[in-house]
């Protein structure tokens, strides 16, 4: 699974299939802290990611 | 996961401080409850009144806009170019960009041409960036609204930005500042009323919202901001938040009802004369931002 962080564009990839609660946890990212995309929709965190799905996670706090 | 709304659709935006999750459509009927309920319960404007929205290009501001157009008010954005080489150049862009893409009337003003380009600014006060562009940027989008008629200025300070405020001010008894903490600030003594119609709108509800309807918004932080003080009481927020979903709105609206009736405004520290020169609240001859341009002139 290719995961894209943004807007820092920072990339990782990930072997296992896993529920978006668990990527944002392995990242230390709070789920209120970032929209989870997979084909332009947002994902609740019970959806299961596959190894083959492209996933950006959009950082939602303001920036300055 | 289904929206606990409509209970059709798969739902995508989970939000567990409303106990709900929504599709799409769901959420936007969820948004725009949000936004009303803030404008009509504090009285912010009506669709009569000309509204004045400060545009900095980021998420909240554009959303900001895009709401209060999609809701039918009457809206101008303003946007304060700050002279930032780069940064303030590509705001601008994303801001001319949904102003061209909506038909939506925009206003800009260029702090250098005033002789008030932050860098330059921040080199002569040697003051905190984020200090200086605060105050510029509330003495003209106040200069704007009331030499241009506007009613009212509404500016995209969303929960999150007022609850990590709150527990700034808190933290360190800020008396005077709790004082000021309020969705609305009436006019008063030369200053036009302040509106923070998305105070009930966390950040991720509004870049959901803003993803949803495509808004192409600035993602940059500014290079002048870095280690801002509010991102980390904000984490820390976000953290109870986690735990105990609720407590953020919990905390503003507790503050609102029950400790803000009881702090009352102390008005010995207001100015009480206007600047000679723009008629801007001043505790001299002239106001700060007056006084700083002729600091700045006489380089």
């Amino acid at each position: 699974m290719e995961v894209t962080i943004k807007p820092d564009e920072t990339k990782y990839t990930f072997d296992k299939p896993m529920r978006v609660k668990d990527l944002l946890k392995r990242l230390d990212i709070l789920p209120i802290e970032a929209l989870v995309i997979r084909d332009e929709r947002i994902l609740t965190h019970d959806v299961r990611l596959e190894p083959d799905d492209k996933v950006e996670i959009l950082l939602v706090g303001s920036r300055g | 996961m289904k929206c606990t709304r409509c209970r059709k659709q798969t739902a995508e935006i989970e939000l567990p401080w409303h106990n709900a999750a929504f599709c799409k459509e769901c959420f936007q009927v969820f948004f725009r409850g949000q936004l009303q309920k803030a404008i009509r319960s504090f009285k912010m404007f009506t669709k009569k009144d000309r509204v004045l929205v400060a545009v900095s290009g980021g998420k909240d501001s554009m959303s900001l806009w895009h709401a209060l157009l999609q809701n039918g008010y009457n809206v101008t954005a303003l946007f304060i170019h700050l002279g930032i080489p780069e940064f303030s150049d590509t705001a601008l862009e994303k801001v001319k960009g949904f102003a061209s893409k909506e038909g939506a009337s925009l206003k800009v003003v260029y702090l250098r041409n005033e002789g008030l380009a932050i860098p330059d600014v921040i080199r002569v006060t040697r003051r905190p960036a984020c200090a200086i562009c605060g105050r510029l940027k509330r003495y003209y989008f106040n200069r704007v609204a009331i030499e241009d008629g506007f009613d009212v200025i509404a500016t995209g300070h969303n929960l999150d930005d007022e609850a990590s405020r709150l527990f700034a001010n808190l933290l360190h008894w800020k008396m005077e500042y709790l004082q000021d903490q309020s969705p609305v600030l009436p006019e008063e003594n030369g200053l036009k009323k302040k509106v923070k119609p998305f105070f009930r709108l966390t950040e991720f509800e509004i870049a959901a919202y803003a993803f949803i309807n495509k808004i192409d918004f600035f993602h940059r932080s500014c290079p002048l901001s870095k280690g801002a003080t509010f991102s980390f009481y904000k984490r820390v927020l976000n953290r109870i938040e986690y735990n105990s979903p609720g407590t953020k709105m919990d905390f503003y609206q507790g503050f609102l009802k029950t400790l803000k009736p009881v702090v009352s405004k102390d008005h010995a520290d207001a100015p009480e004369n206007h600047c000679r020169i723009c008629g801007y609240p001043a505790y001299g001859d002239l106001c700060s931002v007056c006084a700083l341009k002729q600091k700045m002139s006489a380089r």
